[in-house]
């Protein structure tokens, strides 16, 4: 992904084209709230979290006079393209790199890179924060949904947005097997096991499903001890 | 009982700590009762360090076992300091992982260890006069530093026991010390010429953001530079007037350099100065010692130095530009480190920066005092300051043909980070080789390697189809993280990442591991070490649970536990084996309970739900 395709504005949350001495003031206010140094139980996150090294990124190139003419010269061109391609498509609503947001996918990406690492919470967010921008794509809600959990709280929601998003895209394995997932976390077998076997009749090798198959499977151990141990694993994983 | 957390200045000449309270700073005294350290150690004939003022007395006698000047070796390859490390008194080999270190007689030193020496004896200094044992401190480095001498520093305070809560880079720490009543809007340079770096550094201070928008420099350029042509000047003249004098033993150079040095100091304040060398050559194959006299006039001195002066000024202009400024837009500059003390050099940055530049009482301090401050910003005592640093560098990785492409450019406001897709050239690849540099040069070749990560386990597909999506972080230290994941499959695929850090790691085990083998009677103590090692282990993993879930857990008990965490940290120090058990159970119990609340907690959501 080049750094052409983001709008840094957006992630300041500044009006497009705002003058180097309103990014400042902007960028300062975030800082204030965002730097690692404000993090103060930890001091020792010298990182800070992801979504203000991205504010920053923004911040090195509109706080430098030609980098910023030029990033503002790509950014008109683009919205410039983006106005006709709309104008004369408007069908592709689950593929934002024609018709949504940049940001959103932007967003998306990063969390199905913190999914992968397990980084739950901030998955959550960002998939949050692709939705918010773009209430209409299957994925995001899908995997939003997914990240409900592992976040306290309102698995219904989750189940809710798991749905919506087949519905929207019926075709999509994955899909189905986030809200099989789901289901399994809440403990309502009988409808995880359906959403199971449907990815199954359709790709009987899927890895994912039957793994998930496996888990349905009546066992000694109940599904709830089981989900506590992977649980217990997985706070282990985050530790390091 | 708030801990202290100190501020080092851990300069290539001298070394300073300060402690600030309050947003007041003191400098500590040493054990002679002096503010400055010499960055000197000498190893005894059982390799135990001596640092300070009588290291450097033991310098004219002993002065391959003298160590001066680490600083610059610091996080270096070997073939990075062959150039000049032949003037040393002491010998320099390559060690492991072509770094360059120190070899006194058959022990091998690295530099991170001379420097942890340093350190330990700092802190040392600190703890007596604090009375109070120090477990944190704000080390400075030449903004110039690179990622290597910065993850070198960093490892040199883990060896000294010290946890380097920051780097901060030293102008930023003198802008600290000087700029925080600085008023609004101030566009300040603090130009630091210290004695083996300089580096400048234009920061916006503005109410309470201070804010780096750019640094230069050079990280070879310092008064060592001068001294050593001075040297080269006496040499000259000695040999003119005795031809047959031998001027090569180690100390006589260290005769000569302690004199360049003084010579450099009086003409900062005299016009003219005599040199006479007493009974020098003493040992040679002369049996008679010859005595030399010559004189050195202040205008001699400028003529002779006139090339290091000029290189000042590339920098300075460098930042100007990537700032964005003109010399004279600057409210004001600083003159800091030893060397700003040269008139000279004074005169220079007038006609350079237009204006009558500030020339503190004691340059040499403020940087300390500047990191002391910043240890009390980051403790939340200054709550409302907030440092926003650069990297001083731009990083970049080995493109087709040779070519570095900039992906992190320098001055770039840190923490910060970028991403970069990888894929393969050849069918069924399974790993890619990346080239990380820093620098500012077009060619690969010509920049620094910071080092080649290797990425493993790429599944196997045709070329060009792996989208391998490489995440580069900058922390605020300005030392660099990578990450990197597989996009394309969309399947969960670790991609491993094979780095320098990790020999970084093996090597900070390899001391404790040498320690171990070296002495059988310190046997006890260092199992007791390695087993603290372990408690040290556990104690940040709970406290890292502890925060990353404290959100799941009551607040009451979080404030509890991580009261009870702190006093085990302190309870640390001991190395009474039966008191580290005791403090090891506490820290599994509390780990525990962590564990069980947060299952209790989701059991219930659970039940919730599935209601």
């Amino acid at each position: 992904m080049s750094n052409s395709e983001k709008n840094y504005y957006q992630l300041l949350n500044l009006p497009e084209f705002s003058s180097i001495e309103e990014i400042r003031q902007r960028y300062y206010e975030l800082a204030q709230k965002h730097h690692p140094d404000r993090q103060k139980e930890d001091v020792q996150d010298t990182l800070g979290n992801e979504s203000f090294a991205l504010i920053t990124q923004a911040f090195n190139t509109l706080k430098d006079p030609e980098k910023k003419k030029q990033y503002d010269e790509k950014l008109r061109k683009r919205k410039k393209e983006k106005v006709q391609k709309s104008s004369t498509s408007r069908k592709h609503t689950s593929s934002p790199k024609k018709g949504g947001s940049l940001i959103a996918e932007e967003s998306f990406q990063q969390g199905m890179a913190a999914l992968r690492r397990k980084d739950y919470s901030r998955a959550h967010y960002l998939f949050k924060t692709a939705l918010n921008q773009d209430s209409q794509n299957a994925s995001y809600m899908s995997y939003y949904a997914l990240t409900f959990i592992y976040n306290k709280g309102k698995l219904s929601e989750g189940i809710r947005y798991a749905t919506k998003a087949i519905e929207k895209e019926p075709f999509r394995l994955e899909f189905k097997l986030n809200l099989a997932k789901i289901y399994l976390t809440v403990g309502a077998k009988s409808q995880a096991h359906k959403w199971t076997y449907e990815v199954l009749g359709l790709d009987p090798d899927h890895k994912e499903a039957q793994n998930i198959a496996v888990q349905l499977q009546p066992e000694k151990k109940t599904e709830k001890k089981g989900f506590l141990s992977t649980l217990k694993k997985m706070l282990g994983k985050d530790e390091k | 009982m708030k801990e202290y957390v100190i501020g080092i200045d851990l300069g290539t000449t001298y070394s300073v700590v300060a402690c600030s309270q309050n947003g007041k700073t003191t400098v500590i005294p040493n054990k002679e009762g002096k503010y400055f350290t010499p960055s000197i150690v000498y190893y005894d004939s059982s390799m135990t360090p001596v640092v300070g003022e009588i290291a450097r007395r033991k310098q004219v006698i002993e002065p391959e076992r003298t160590i001066y000047s680490i600083k610059s070796l610091m996080g270096k390859f070997y073939s990075e300091v062959t150039n000049w490390s032949s003037h040393l008194s002491y010998e320099v080999v390559e060690a492991d992982s072509n770094m360059a270190s120190v070899k006194i007689e058959d022990s091998i030193l690295y530099p991170e260890e001379i420097c942890a020496d340093i350190l330990k004896h700092l802190i040392s200094c600190a703890q007596e006069y604090l009375d109070e044992t120090i477990h944190h401190g704000v080390v400075t480095v030449p903004a110039y530093f690179d990622n290597r001498q910065r993850e070198a520093t960093i490892k040199a305070g883990k060896l000294a026991g010290l946890n380097v809560i920051r780097l901060i880079n030293e102008p930023t720490a003198a802008a600290l010390s000087y700029g925080i009543d600085a008023g609004e809007n101030t566009n300040v340079g603090v130009f630091d010429f210290g004695g083996g770096t300089f580096d400048i550094s234009i920061l916006k201070i503005s109410g309470e953001m201070i804010e780096v928008i750019a640094t230069s420099g050079d990280s070879s350029l310092g008064g060592r530079d001068i001294d050593a042509l001075l040297v080269e000047h006496l040499k000259a003249h000695i040999l003119k007037a005795h031809p047959e004098t031998g001027l090569e033993s180690p100390a006589i150079k260290i005769q000569l350099q302690e004199l360049a040095k003084e010579v450099k100091h009086e003409l900062s304040y005299k016009e003219e100065t005599e040199i006479h060398i007493p009974f020098l050559a003493a040992g040679s194959r002369e049996s008679t010692a010859v005595n030399f006299s010559t004189h050195l006039t202040r205008s001699d001195f400028n003529t002779l130095c006139k090339k290091i002066f000029e290189r000042l000024f590339i920098p300075c202009e460098q930042a100007l530009q990537d700032a964005h400024l003109a010399a004279k837009e600057l409210d004001k500059i600083f003159l800091i480190g030893g060397s700003s003390k040269i008139p000279e050099v004074y005169r220079l940055c007038q006609e350079f920066f237009k204006q009558e530049p500030a020339l503190s009482l004691n340059p040499d301090e403020s940087v300390a005092r500047g990191a002391a401050i910043h240890s009390e910003m980051l403790q939340g005592d200054l709550k409302e300051m907030l440092l926003l640093d650069v990297t001083p560098l731009s990083l970049g990785v080995e493109v087709e043909g040779g070519i570095f492409e900039k992906i992190i450019p320098r001055n770039s406001s840190v923490p910060t980070l970028a991403k970069k897709m990888f894929t393969t050239t050849q069918d069924n690849q399974r790993a890619v080789t990346i080239h990380i540099l820093q620098g500012e040069r077009k060619l690969a070749r010509d920049n620094r390697t910071l080092d080649r990560f290797r990425l493993e386990g790429i599944p196997s597909a045709p070329r060009e189809v792996p989208q391998i999506e490489v995440v580069f972080q900058i922390d605020v230290n300005g030392v660099l993280f990578v990450k990197a994941q597989e996009l394309s499959t969309g399947k969960e695929q670790e991609i491993e990442v094979k780095s320098y850090r990790n020999i970084a790691e093996d090597f900070v085990d390899k001391v404790v591991d040498e320690a171990r083998e070296k002495s059988k009677e310190d046997k006890e103590l260092v199992m007791v070490a390695l087993a603290k090692r372990q408690v040290y282990q556990s104690l940040y993993k709970t406290r890292e649970l502890l925060s990353n879930n404290k959100m799941l857990l009551p607040s009451s008990l979080v404030e509890e536990w991580k009261e009870i965490l702190g006093e085990c940290h302190l309870q640390l120090k001991t190395f009474d084996a039966e008191t580290i058990n005791k403090v090891e159970e506490e820290i599994l119990r509390i780990e525990k309970d962590i564990h069980q609340h947060i299952n209790e907690r989701n059991t219930q959501a659970d039940e919730s739900k599935s209601e």
